[in-house]
């Protein structure tokens, strides 16, 4: 009886969780989202709609470094295989513009597939420069909104340094992204 | 007596005769300078001829050489790479959020079955003979929520739910006058394409408070979408003089642009 109870009393828990978290998720609040999905992750593994919850809520959030764990568990479905995929890329093009900004690394010979995320598009936009000599931001115009720019630099801490991207429309900063 | 005439013609022969020296060699001196200056053109034009039909023949023969190391190259090209050219358009991958969805349709599964018993209640009412057996059907415990089998169905049951959802919040909204209500139902009204009381319920949010940026959004959307582009644009302009907010700039460019249509 003892388990019993303790069965139904984890399993309605276990609702509550995932539906306050997807409530959130509906309310735009992602980083609350990823930050109760990374408490509750060692849980709830299983639970493959948790897992991509819990990863898009991270990636909107620009908790990229969060995806690698989900990256790899998403693969019993379809659907988890593609997200798992989009996750990678994402993830991947991060590692390697952060490899290419601080380390003058050259991504003009990479062809990778791309995605719609910010960084993405930014990733595509840096490899396109080639070879250059290293300055101080970039500005890059978005490819299908002319009015849609894209400021990316270098933000140097004494322990880390940290990529930034700030979304502008027609001079107006909409949003900063950072990433690690 | 002295001819003084013939003396004086005399000296002007004797004058010009001992000239003419001097004149012939003055006459002389120009007619080679001229001679010089004539053949000296003529060299001058016949090496620039000379020069230029050189040139075109040496430029003609580099070219030439130019085109059959381009064609040499490319045959070899062509010859070493027999698969077709590379694409450049680029994969690109996007996400599936159709988990999304399922645990939407979850949630939903448990108004379905409220629904099913409020439509039983009213049957139980118009039919006195199957009064009983209703009545425990409805006091049966309710199954657990399941994903709903068929798509139609589930859509009329959310646009119930979303009718008295709105309904309620009037009632709320008519009792407290809240603005955080009206702009709920404009809201509402707005998903449910009932774009004229969206615009009704924006329009009082405005009128309660008129500093609620998405109560704005909405009204100038549904007024797009009620084809008063025009009135759209003026008001949304005039919000974003007042308020500089970035999301009604953007919905101007958008509707402006006609992107928002």
């Amino acid at each position: 009886m003892k388990i019993i109870i303790a069965l139904l009393i984890t399993f309605s828990l276990y609702a509550d969780i995932k539906q306050d978290m997807f409530n959130l998720y509906q309310n735009k609040k992602y980083e609350k989202v990823c930050s109760i999905g990374f408490d509750n992750f060692s849980r709830y593994r299983k639970d493959e709609d948790f897992v991509s919850l819990y990863a898009f809520s991270c990636l909107k959030s620009d908790y990229i470094d969060r995806l690698a764990i989900p990256m790899a568990i998403l693969k019993f479905s379809e659907e988890s295989r593609a997200n798992s995929a989009y996750f990678s890329v994402i993830l991947m093009q991060k590692k390697l513009l952060y490899h290419a900004l601080i380390d003058d690394y050259d991504l003009s010979s990479l062809n990778l597939p791309t995605t719609d995320y910010i960084l993405s598009k930014v990733f595509d936009l840096y490899a396109e420069l080639g070879q250059h000599e290293k300055r101080a931001f970039y500005l890059f115009e978005d490819k299908n909104d002319k009015k849609l720019t894209y400021k990316l630099y270098i933000q140097k801490d004494a322990k880390l340094s940290k990529i930034v991207i700030e979304e502008f429309y027609d001079t107006i900063a909409l949003k900063r992204h950072v990433y690690w | 007596m002295i001819n003084v005439t013939e003396l004086e013609k005399r000296w002007i022969k004797f004058k010009i005769k001992s000239y003419i020296p001097y004149i012939v060699i003055i006459f002389s001196l120009l007619v080679i300078l001229i001679l010089f200056l004539t053949l000296s053109f003529k060299d001058v034009k016949d090496t620039k001829i000379k020069f230029t039909k050189n040139d075109i023949k040496k430029v003609e023969k580099t070219e030439e050489k130019k085109t059959k190391t381009k064609i040499e190259k490319e045959t070899k090209t062509k010859t070493k790479h027999v698969k077709p050219p590379k694409i450049e358009k680029k994969l690109v991958l996007s996400p599936s959020l159709n988990f999304m969805q399922d645990m939407q349709n979850n949630t939903v599964g448990y108004y379905e079955n409220k629904d099913k018993v409020i439509e039983k209640k009213h049957k139980i009412i118009n039919k006195n003979n199957t009064h009983k057996i209703k009545e425990k059907e409805v006091a049966k415990p309710l199954p657990t929520p399941k994903k709903i089998k068929n798509s139609s169905i589930q859509i009329d049951i959310s646009k119930k739910n979303a009718q008295e959802d709105i309904d309620q919040v009037i009632k709320r909204f008519k009792i407290n006058n809240n603005p955080a209500l009206s702009l709920f139902v404009a809201k509402k009204y707005y998903e449910l394409g009932k774009y004229n009381k969206a615009y009704n319920y924006a329009l009082i949010t405005n009128e309660i408070n008129s500093n609620i940026e998405a109560s704005w959004i909405i009204f100038t959307k549904s007024l797009v979408k009620l084809n008063e582009k025009e009135m759209a644009i003026k008001t949304l302009k005039t919000y974003y003089k007042h308020s500089h907010s970035n999301t009604a700039k953007i919905l101007l460019d958008e509707i402006k642009t006609g992107k928002f249509k």
